[in-house]
């Protein structure tokens, strides 16, 4: 008996060292030594690249600053061409919340690369990050950038840190006619409105109509369903409107978005959709991202919005349902439009603990140059995809839309490390898809403001302070418009909400904004 | 014998009644998240999913365990537990000893030192500067070290020392044996309701943790399996500010959600097959130590 215990004992402590040394192992296999990776050959230009496979592959860690990135492991056909292509090989962290950056950023813990939506006036400071600026004529000086990228991207301080992607110029997207802008839809339930013997649906008003149609003839049905982090967000294109963030120019001053005189349009509308049951007070609850899909594939939804009838329709297909979406081929308002974001929207930080900053810099470099963008983007040219005849857009050898495939090879997610927004938006259209006829609608909606664009508070400052407030007031307020009882009690909502903004600062905030606003207007 | 009256039976009826509904109210979300994990996970989206699954299918657990980095965590999990549970009860109890020791000089001031460490903390950056200085990040220790000496279960063993008889300690010491020998040969051997409910609320606190996981260590070959869930709960969300980002969908049997939850389910498993085995001490453990003599 205590024998066998000494026996178990031994057994136990030995699993323990072996699991234990076993975590240990790999620790030294991810660590690039700094004299193994400075002298590698990741010089190559991009032009000579794709012909000469660099010697040595110099690793880098790659901070992802976006808990949701769906890649987590430089893995895959494409990151594998990358490299062959670059000789960096990156070891990817991905951020598990928004506290992890700052948190690095303090202990001065940062990895070599840092990508990142947030906290970029913090990662734009000399202490934190090399400036592209000074980095491009040392070590790439072949790396051309446009002067307007490099205006929506320089800092106070004179000095870009990063060229954030999803950024094109107004001329870029007139060049490229077949570029998609992506954009919030709405799926419609083809059978119904076939039974409805297809009614005109041109306006908002048909729009309404119709749902209230179905509502009568279909009572057990939600008329309209919206995924919860595009609510309304149909109708605020419909209503040339901006959402969430940033400042509108009116009479040539740079003031807050919810003050568009078209917004309390938009809310009333969406109030009475609400009023006439035609939207349910439970859409405003929804926690995950699932819950609408559900309900659309469960055939309980006829209108989805922010949904893409093609996915749809994919799974649909799988489930084995009988009936299918459409996507709606346009905008139902002549006020329609769409505010472009301004300077992009994620870059890539070249950070002070940097151990290769020659082979970073060459590795944006290539990220940046066309062939770039298209190999992390769309995938590898001849094999994944082709130019169409005309040459306008590439035609995929795969499916786009399919989360599996993207993530097995490595498409899409890697490509925005370094894209514009015009190859991104290219490689959304498809001749077969249901979704291209409304991008098309949706990019003569593009309304370019980019001056208004880069007005942005910077963290800790009272600016921030307010429009954080302010945000976080809007949030709770704006459920009491959608929600009123009657008409009047959304438009007092909408005014009291507006008098709040002013009582905690809004003028202040404003005054800042046009100062900032004509400041960046003389850049372009 | 005492003779059941009507009123013991309508009394037992309700009782039982009352206790399984709890029980039915408790154990179905467990009992849910196995059926789906068992069904289809495209098909699990429809809902409408309550006792068995519609779709069976092993699809869930067959991508889990075919998947490296899955198995790996599984067995970090396993082995921060294990050694975790191991080096807090260790030297936790030896304080713990030391500190019930009635001749101990000063050990008004030893203890109010583990005291104040327990009511103050510096945050998360100082802490962070701390573990790096000590050169824990990036290491498996990072997991076991700092919680070396759990302080909540310091003060609970100190009050369970000190009801232990000292005629048992002072007859062992008249036998020749040292304070060592009586710690080791004695005292744990009498102690073990408290090393027991230690060791389980120790080894579920180590099995579920991923803050630490998530922040203190880069290397991929360390992560926990909590971590890993971490990493597709986060990846459920949809990015608001991402103009850029693209929607696809999955439309394979396996989606992110049937995988969230067949994670949870592997996660769960383990601590669910020891409790039962160490939920006879458990009571006593804590109420033992709790107790003023």
């Amino acid at each position: 008996m205590v024998g066998n215990k000494k026996n178990a004992l031994v057994i136990l402590s030995l699993v323990i060292v072996m699991l234990i040394s076993a975590c240990g192992g790999g620790e030294k296999k991810n660590e690039a030594s700094p004299s193994a990776s400075s002298g590698s050959s990741a010089s190559s230009s991009p032009s000579e690249s794709a012909s000469e496979a660099p010697k040595e592959v110099v690793e880098l860690t790659l901070l992802v600053n976006h808990p949701w990135w769906p890649f987590k492991e430089w893995k895959g056909k494409i990151p594998e061409e990358i490299t062959k292509r670059t000789g960096v090989k990156l070891n990817i962290q991905l951020a598990v919340d928004d506290k992890q950056l700052p948190l690095l950023i303090a202990s001065n813990e940062l990895p070599d690369l840092v990508y990142t939506a947030s906290d970029l006036t913090r990662m734009a400071n000399p202490d934190i990050s090399y400036a592209w600026n000074e980095l491009i004529p040392q070590y790439a000086p072949d790396f051309k950038i446009d002067q307007s990228r490099i205006g929506v991207n320089t800092m106070p301080d004179g000095n870009y840190y990063t060229i954030k992607n999803g950024y094109s110029t107004e001329q870029e997207w007139k060049d490229n006619p077949k570029a998609l802008p992506g954009g919030s839809g709405l799926a419609i339930r083809q059978d119904i409105l076939d039974e409805l013997g297809n009614p005109k649906l041109d306006t908002l008003e048909d729009l309404y109509q119709i749902l209230m149609s179905v509502k009568q003839k279909y009572p057990k049905m939600m008329p309209i369903i919206f995924d919860k982090d595009q609510i309304g967000q149909f109708f605020r294109i419909n209503f040339g409107l901006k959402r969430n963030t940033g400042f509108i120019d009116l009479n040539g001053n740079a003031v807050h978005y919810l003050k568009d005189p078209n917004y309390l349009d938009y809310y009333l509308y969406m109030n009475r959709l609400y009023r006439d049951k035609l939207l349910t007070a439970e859409n405003f609850t929804f926690k995950d991202a699932q819950q609408d899909d559900q309900l659309s594939l469960n055939g309980q939804v006829f209108v989805h919005g922010g949904a893409m009838a093609d996915t749809l329709n994919a799974q649909l297909l799988t489930l084995k349902k009988d009936f299918s979406f459409m996507s709606l081929p346009k905008v139902l308002s002549d006020k329609a439009g769409t505010p472009m974001g301004g300077s992009g929207w994620s870059g890539m930080y070249i950070t002070k603990n940097n151990k290769n900053v020659e082979a970073s810099i060459k590795f944006m470099q290539f990220m940046m140059s066309e062939e770039g963008q298209r190999l992390g983007v769309w995938g590898i040219e001849g094999e994944d995809w082709t130019w169409n005849e005309e040459g306008q857009f590439p035609v995929m050898n795969y499916d786009m839309n399919n989360a599996e495939v993207q993530k097995e090879f490595g498409y899409v997610y890697w490509g925005l490390l370094g894209s514009s927004g015009v190859t991104e938006a290219l490689q959304r259209y498809d001749e077969k898809a249901l979704q291209t006829p409304w991008g098309l609608a949706l990019r003569d909606t593009l309304k370019f403001n980019p001056a208004l664009g880069l007005v942005a508070t910077n963290p800790d400052t009272d600016e921030q302070v307010i429009e954080s407030q302010i945000k976080n007031m809007v949030a709770t307020e704006e459920l009491k418009i959608y929600m009123a009882k009657s008409e009047e009690e959304a438009k007092k909502a909408y005014e009291k909400m507006i008098a709040q903004m002013e009582s905690m600062g809004l003028s202040k905030l404003e005054a800042w904004a046009t100062a900032q606003y004509k400041e960046y207007q003389k850049n372009f | 014998m005492h003779r059941r009256t009507n009123e013991d039976r309508i009394f037992d009826f309700i009782n039982i009644l009352v206790l399984s509904l709890i029980a039915i109210v408790t154990t179905y979300p467990f009992y849910y998240m196995v059926v789906i994990s068992f069904n289809n996970g495209l098909d699990s989206t429809l809902g409408g999913i309550y006792f068995w699954p519609r779709s069976f299918t092993l699809d869930n657990y067959t991508e889990f365990l075919n998947d490296p980095k899955w198995m790996q965590s599984f067995f970090v999990s396993i082995a921060r537990t294990i050694v975790g549970a191991f080096i807090t009860i260790w030297f936790t109890c030896l304080a713990a000893y030391g500190l019930a020791y009635k001749n101990l000089k000063f050990q008004k001031l030893y203890y109010s030192f583990f005291i104040i460490g327990m009511y103050t903390a510096g945050g998360l950056i100082p802490y962070y500067v701390v573990l790096r200085g000590l050169g824990l990040l990036n290491t498996f220790w990072v997991y076991v070290i700092p919680g070396a000496i759990n302080i909540f279960f310091l003060i609970v063993a100190v009050s369970f020392f000190k009801e232990i008889p000292a005629e048992m300690e002072e007859s062992a010491k008249m036998d020749g044996a040292s304070d060592l020998k009586i710690y080791y040969k004695l005292i744990l051997p009498v102690s073990k309701p408290l090393l027991a409910a230690m060791g389980l609320f120790v080894g579920v606190g180590q099995w579920n943790s991923w803050l630490d996981s998530a922040y203190f260590v880069n290397n991929n070959s360390l992560r926990t399996l909590t971590y890993r869930m971490m990493e597709i709960i986060n990846q459920g969300m949809s990015p608001l500010d991402a103009e850029s980002a693209e929607r696809a969908a999955a439309v394979t049997g396996v989606t992110t959600f049937s995988m969230q939850i067949t994670a949870m389910v592997i996660a769960v498993l383990p601590i669910l097959c020891v409790y039962p085995f160490l939920q006879k001490y458990f009571v006593k453990g804590i109420m033992l130590g709790s107790v003023k003599g």
